[in-house]
């Protein structure tokens, strides 16, 4: 997929760039709004992340942009003030999601994953991996074209894992990500083990090729 | 009627001691001239039966003077009478102003002057039938006491 | 509360109007009886005079032994009354055929003869009675008339007037910090209004521009604070993911992580409580404590159940409140994380909700804490190394945001038991 970054923080600009790249994405930046505003104007892309405090302007108008010219644009608000307006203002002038720094890099992926699904129509509505396979829309899960039923958590976790299989999803991007800051740090490691422990069991009893492999006591892969 | 007057002097001086008032017999003589040159042009009659001399503390004076027929007359320290009193009975008219008499006669026929006081602002009139009538120094009918 | 400045002001002014005007009718009233009575006497008087003068011209006058049309009598008397006596009486009429009332004067004079008579002189005074009746009446209706016109028209002038303070008001009590009201111009030639308008404005513009200069100061430290944060916490992310280390490597990758974690919710705390006091959460709406209560146990019910512990959700009557939801939904999770945090193994939670005041109660290893140091901002329990002790801060603080919440915490059965009262 070919996404824009418009970020002004170069360090932080880099590491979602060569994370999105190490997943076969086509990463293209801008770190101010003049740039970005003309980026926008004058190419297409799947999905745009957008730091919407920029020097130069403000980001939501960027935003506006997009909207008009490029209705098919996903667009994901990255925000360091973590301020409340800015998400509901966001959110209603059209951007497809909206992700407070700092965030894992897991989780970046993963809403990309969501929205980039949302906008394209004619896109996939399934993603498969070995028998997996999943429907975003219904939350649903497959096994050898079997049905099987997952509660929520589950749906979310395995949900994860799909998107970027092989990759190391961290046990606390986990927690943060579904048990959102619900967790706290102690229990979260043990918590997670047991929930991966369920999952895993679920998988190979409806006769899973895929499994969850645990790396290091720091996090886990779809492999 | 010395015998009466007597105690009743007597009287007098005592109250009046306590308050500064002194009271004296005193004779026609004794009077100021006016006084008897009044006394002389109006009241031909009969004789001053008797006079009293009352001083208030030092500074007024007056004269009463008694006649027989119980008819008194008040006079200030001038010798100016102040009030002529017939006890019920007319008394002479002749220093009263015309005036006065004159609307008297017409208001209130078959009256007669039983009494008349005077001060510095008007004159007070009793008449026979016991009304009281008041004028002004000219002698002007101002309104009756009734 | 408090009375409104209308009800005040006429309250007193009815006061005085009542005593005033009614002393002022009594008086006018004792005058005018006073002149009418004058008046007959003065009448009986001119009539003596004229009856004495009479006698004087026509003796036959003085046998008038009767009240007859003219309404006198002359007696022969021993000792003369001089004064004037006047009375009232009550004399049968026949005419009317009832007792009707007379002024009679009673007096004396001397006849022509000398003789003393006694003369009586009398007049009907049924119409100043009347009169005077009538006279009552009026002035009873005419106090009434002005008390009342003086009540409406203080009542209609003081609406007017103080209708552009009225307003203010109405703004004011709406008025929300940060939510940009303005104060609607008062339309008033009333000097004080103005000025009180245009004070107010001025202490609302800079309200306001204080509020927005916090505001972007916090959202300013979020984003400085963050940032570093972000940039280290992804480049870690990185490295993890790239998967070329050792486990010990991995390890120590991840504790590291793990530690500036606890940086990112420590400032997401601090902020928070930066915000929560700066007044950010203005809008309200009326949240139940229950649905919330709801909520929150339902995102925690895995780790919940994962720590073996039973939760019991008790919704006996629900505690409402007009508040801004997100603060409360943080107030009861923060609350019921602690619960969950401390507690023992196979340990219990409740949670009681009823109409003016919802608890939460956990069993705990711990041993009862103290009331005080508890709110205390970083004040932690020893053991916990990754607690930020800031939850119960912000629990204190968003109670302080509403003056009509208490907060109370107790040890009780063996339970650490935080109450929220109304």
């Amino acid at each position: 997929m070919k996404i824009l970054i418009i970020e002004d923080e170069p360090e932080l600009r880099k590491t979602v760039q060569s994370s999105l790249e190490a997943s076969s994405h086509l990463v293209e930046y801008a770190s101010d709004f003049s740039s970005g505003l003309r980026k926008t104007e004058d190419y297409t892309y799947d999905c745009i992340l957008l730091d919407i405090m920029l020097p130069g302007g403000n980001g939501l108008d960027i935003l506006r942009e997009i909207r008009q010219r490029h209705p098919e644009t996903s667009v994901i608000i990255l925000s360091a003030k973590d301020a409340v307006d800015d998400k509901v203002a966001g959110l209603d002038l059209g951007a497809d999601d909206y992700l407070a720094k700092p965030f894992h890099l897991a989780e970046l992926h993963s809403r990309i994953n969501s929205a980039l699904r949302r906008r394209v129509r004619n896109g996939e509505d399934h993603i498969t991996y070995k028998n997996l396979k999943i429907y975003p829309e219904d939350r649903t899960l497959k096994i050898n074209e079997q049905e099987v039923p997952l509660n929520r958590k589950e749906y979310d976790m395995l949900y994860h894992f799909m998107v970027r299989p092989n990759k190391l999803l961290q046990k606390t991007t986990l927690a943060e990500s579904i048990w959102g800051d619900d967790i706290d740090q102690a229990d979260s490691l043990d918590f997670i083990y047991s929930q991966v422990k369920n999952l895993r069991k679920k998988l190979k009893d409806n006769h899973s090729e895929a499994d969850l492999q645990a790396v290091y006591g720091v996090g886990y892969k779809l492999v | 009627m010395t015998r009466i007057l007597l105690p009743v002097i007597l009287l007098l001086v005592f109250s009046g001691a306590a308050r500064g008032q002194k009271v004296q017999k005193i004779n026609l003589n004794d009077l100021p001239e006016k006084a008897q040159a009044f006394i002389q042009k109006n009241f031909t009659k009969e004789k001053v039966r008797s006079i009293l001399k009352e001083t208030e503390d030092l500074l007024d004076i007056e004269y009463k003077v008694t006649f027989p027929d119980k008819l008194k007359i008040k006079f200030d320290k001038k010798g100016e009478w102040k009030e002529v009193d017939g006890q019920r009975q007319p008394i002479p008219t002749r220093f009263i102003p015309e005036k006065i008499l004159a609307y008297i006669q017409k208001r209130f026929p078959n009256n007669e002057v039983v009494k008349i006081e005077k001060d510095r602002k008007s004159f007070e009139v009793e008449i026979s039938s016991g009304l009281e009538l008041e004028f002004d120094t000219n002698g002007n009918f101002i309104k009756i006491d009734s | 509360m408090g009375k409104s400045l209308k009800t005040y002001t006429l309250k007193h002014l009815v006061y005085i109007l009542l005593l005033v005007v009614a002393v002022w009718a009594g008086l006018f009233y004792a005058f005018i009886l006073d002149e009418v009575y004058d008046n007959v006497d003065d009448g009986l008087k001119n009539q003596k005079i004229n009856i004495i003068r009479q006698a004087y011209i026509d003796s036959t006058v003085l046998h008038t032994r009767e009240f007859g049309i003219n309404q006198f009598r002359i007696l022969p008397t021993d000792s003369l009354q001089k004064a004037n006596i006047f009375s009232r009486q009550m004399i049968y009429m026949e005419y009317d055929d009832e007792m009707e009332p007379y002024r009679v004067l009673r007096t004396g004079f001397y006849a022509p003869d000398g003789q003393p008579y006694s003369l009586e002189i009398r007049t009907s005074t049924v119409e100043e009675d009347d009169f005077l009746i009538n006279l009552t009446i009026a002035l009873v209706v005419l106090y009434l008339l002005i008390v009342i016109t003086l009540f409406l028209v203080n009542s209609f002038v003081l609406e007017r007037a103080l209708k552009p303070l009225k307003n203010l008001i109405k703004d004011l009590q709406n008025y929300k910090f940060g939510g940009n009201t303005k104060i609607k111009p008062v339309n008033s030639t009333v000097t004080e209004f103005i000025i009180l308008e245009e004070k107010i404005q001025e202490m609302i513009d800079r309200n306001e521009s204080l509020f927005l200069r916090q505001k972007q100061f916090i959202e300013n430290a979020s984003h400085e604070l963050q940032t570093p944060l972000a940039i280290t916490i992804n480049k870690l992310d990185l490295l993890l993911e790239n998967g070329d280390l050792n486990e010990a490597q991995s390890t120590e990758i991840g504790e590291t992580k793990r530690a500036l974690l606890r940086m990112v919710n420590l400032n997401k705390s601090l902020l928070m409580l930066s915000r929560i006091e700066n007044r950010q959460f203005e809008e309200k709406e009326t949240v139940s404590i229950c649905a919330v209560a709801e909520e929150i146990t339902g995102q925690l019910e895995d780790i919940i159940h994962f720590k073996n512990l039973t939760l019991q959700l008790e919704c006996r009557e629900d505690f409402t409140l007009y508040a801004n939801r997100n603060l409360i939904s943080i107030l009861v999770s923060n609350l019921l994380r602690n619960a969950i945090r401390y507690n023992t193994g196979q340990g219990k939670i409740g949670i009681i909700i009823s109409r003016n005041e919802f608890s939460i109660s956990n069993t705990s290893s711990l041993a009862p804490l103290n009331p005080v140091l508890i709110f205390e901002r970083f004040y932690k329990h020893s053991s916990d190394h990754n607690s930020s002790g800031l939850g119960l801060s912000i629990v204190e603080s968003i109670i302080n945001t509403y003056p009509e919440l208490r907060l109370e915490y107790t040890y009780q059965h063996g339970r650490h038991i935080f109450t929220v009262r109304k």
